[in-house]
């Protein structure tokens, strides 16, 4: 049975619990991947794991947008999304579970990563995708990344990769290149290595494990894009998910993102 | 049961009379790019609210100068925004509908010591959502910017400092600025104490803010046009009878101000 079963079960969970998040514009570049996790705004500066080995991410994590304490086996689910963008782009919603830093971005060796126990939301890593991210631009010389994971079906020894030169010369920090996985894997569950290749500079590249939840697509400049229940699905958010942006804008700047999204809180169905 | 418990319910709320409430302001007195402006000293209707005239926090309601009027509920009902049609011409902005909570001014932006605020603590008709803060300034700032930081108690009666959050230079009557949470904050029980880092030249007069958002509401460039909001989408929030509602404009690249419009549905449920 579903947890909505219909229209009335929907409007029964009313009110909703709203909570809003804010990135000021920063440095990009066009028609790519950026995250926004380090963009000032609010919430803040997200956290910097410090480590190759990373940490896992939760709604505590600075950084984090804001989510409710479920309690009395209810779960969030997303009712509704506004989101305006100060020029046209695409904005993605992820949870973001683990993440680490601390790679060079000089090294043909595998550095050793070792990722941390993933959260119990991980679900085993299925669904996880994986992705680069720049901390600290390197040298001029592109990249082609690599990183050895374990699929939570086909096992350890799995290689997720890019295509040849995928990772420019001096790729800006907030840069965020997903990895292709290996054959028909669809997760992670682990991180043992990660291979960077020579850019000339050290710079500083971390991993993060994140899955998507929801996509905002705003292709008019200083528009506003409104997803009622019917658009979002009422895709349902964990409760400890760490709920953070990604996206893709036209131009050589993130530009001004604002989001609001309204919960409702339901007892599984 | 509390709330709407199906969807013939709601509908028979929204088409009650008298549920409605409809707001048109003047343009606010400042501003910035990207920036938020309040129209709450704003002319028009509601009537222009002014600075709260206390350093202690006060907690406004429905009655405050400035709060927009709504029709209250019936006995052992509770009102919720059902509808939302919000606009004020041009595009490239959003519109903010939002409950204040909590409110203060008296701040000097040329001090550098510790300036107490205390007084009330937020109502809990706040309590269900998530709060945001910000730093209002009702007279403007002096030329040198300076970084502030409200010490507060947040939802677990922690004291707490906000990361320090920067003051332009010369910032104007009207703006809000946006004062971050210390992480894993949500709410903001009461205010503290202020501390700014530098002399700003010219005291000023600022206060901090404490709102919930009901609704954001956008003008799309193509249509020039508000969107109406129906109350699925919006997610149906409380308004009790004691709600203070006003509104602000969040700037997009353009700083030019406009006037604010509209017209706010309010069904009402069973409270409990």
């Amino acid at each position: 049975m579903s947890t909505f079963p219909d229209v009335n079960a929907l409007v029964a969970a009313l009110p909703a619990r709203g909570a809003y998040v804010e990135k000021d514009s920063i440095a990009s570049v066009a028609n790519v991947h950026m995250t926004l996790w380090r963009a000032p705004g609010r919430p803040g500066l997200g956290e910097k794991p410090g480590s190759a080995a990373g940490l896992a991410c939760s709604r505590l994590t600075q950084g984090a947008g804001p989510l409710f304490p479920v309690s009395g086996g209810k779960r969030n689910h997303c009712l509704s999304l506004t989101a305006f963008l100060s020029q046209p782009g695409t904005v993605q919603v992820v949870d973001r579970v683990w993440h680490s830093d601390s790679l060079s971005l000089n090294a043909n060796a595998p550095q050793a990563v070792n990722s941390v126990a993933l959260p119990a939301r991980a679900g085993g890593g299925t669904g996880l995708e994986l992705a680069l991210e720049i901390w600290t631009p390197g040298g001029v010389t592109a990249l082609s990344p690599s990183a050895s994971y374990t699929d939570p079906v086909s096992g350890a020894g799995r290689t997720a990769t890019m295509a040849a030169g995928a990772v420019p010369g001096s790729a800006i920090a907030g840069r965020f290149f997903p990895f292709t996985l290996q054959g028909t894997d669809r997760g992670v569950s682990s991180v043992q290595t990660c291979t960077t290749g020579l850019s000339g500079v050290a710079g500083e590249g971390g991993l993060v494990l994140y899955r998507p939840l929801f996509e905002l697509v705003l292709p008019s400049s200083t528009s506003t894009a409104y997803n009622g229940f019917s658009e979002t699905g009422l895709f349902e958010i964990p409760d400890d998910a760490c709920l953070a942006l990604l996206d893709l804008t036209a131009t050589a700047t993130s530009g001004k993102v604002r989001v609001e999204y309204k919960l409702v809180q339901a007892v599984p169905g | 049961m509390a709330g709407f418990p199906t969807l013939a319910a709601l509908h028979e709320a929204l088409a009650k009379p008298g549920i409605r409430a409809l707001a048109s302001k003047g343009v606010p007195p400042t501003g910035v790019a990207f920036g938020v402006s309040s129209y709450w000293t704003a002319s028009g209707t509601p009537a222009a609210g002014a600075a709260p005239g206390s350093t202690a926090a006060v907690a406004p309601t429905r009655s405050t100068p400035g709060a927009l009027p709504f029709p209250l509920a019936s006995p052992g009902k509770v009102r919720h925004l059902g509808r939302a049609l919000f606009g004020g011409g041009g595009s490239g902005y959003t519109h903010a509908v939002f409950d204040r909570l909590l409110h203060s001014d008296g701040l000097s932006a040329n001090s550098t010591g510790v300036q107490p605020i205390g007084g009330a603590s937020a109502p809990t008709r706040g309590a269900f959502d998530a709060h945001e803060l910000y730093f209002e300034l009702y007279s403007p700032v002096g030329a040198t910017p300076f970084n502030g930081a409200l010490t507060y108690v947040n939802q677990d009666d922690q004291a707490r400092t906000t990361p320090a959050f920067a003051v332009p230079a010369s910032a104007g009557a009207g703006r809000m600025i946006h004062v971050p949470l210390a992480p894993g904050d949500w709410q903001v029980k009461s205010f503290v104490s202020h501390q700014g880092d530098a002399p700003s030249g010219l005291a000023g007069n600022g206060g901090y803010t404490l709102v919930r958002r009901l609704a954001m509401v956008g003008a799309d460039r193509s249509i020039s046009r508000p969107v109406p909001l129906d109350a699925i989408f919006l997610g149906a929030p409380k308004v009790p009878d004691d709600s203070c509602l006003f509104f602000a404009l969040e700037f997009g690249a353009s700083g030019s101000t406009l006037a604010a419009l509209g017209a706010l549905w309010f069904p009402e449920a069973d409270a409990a």
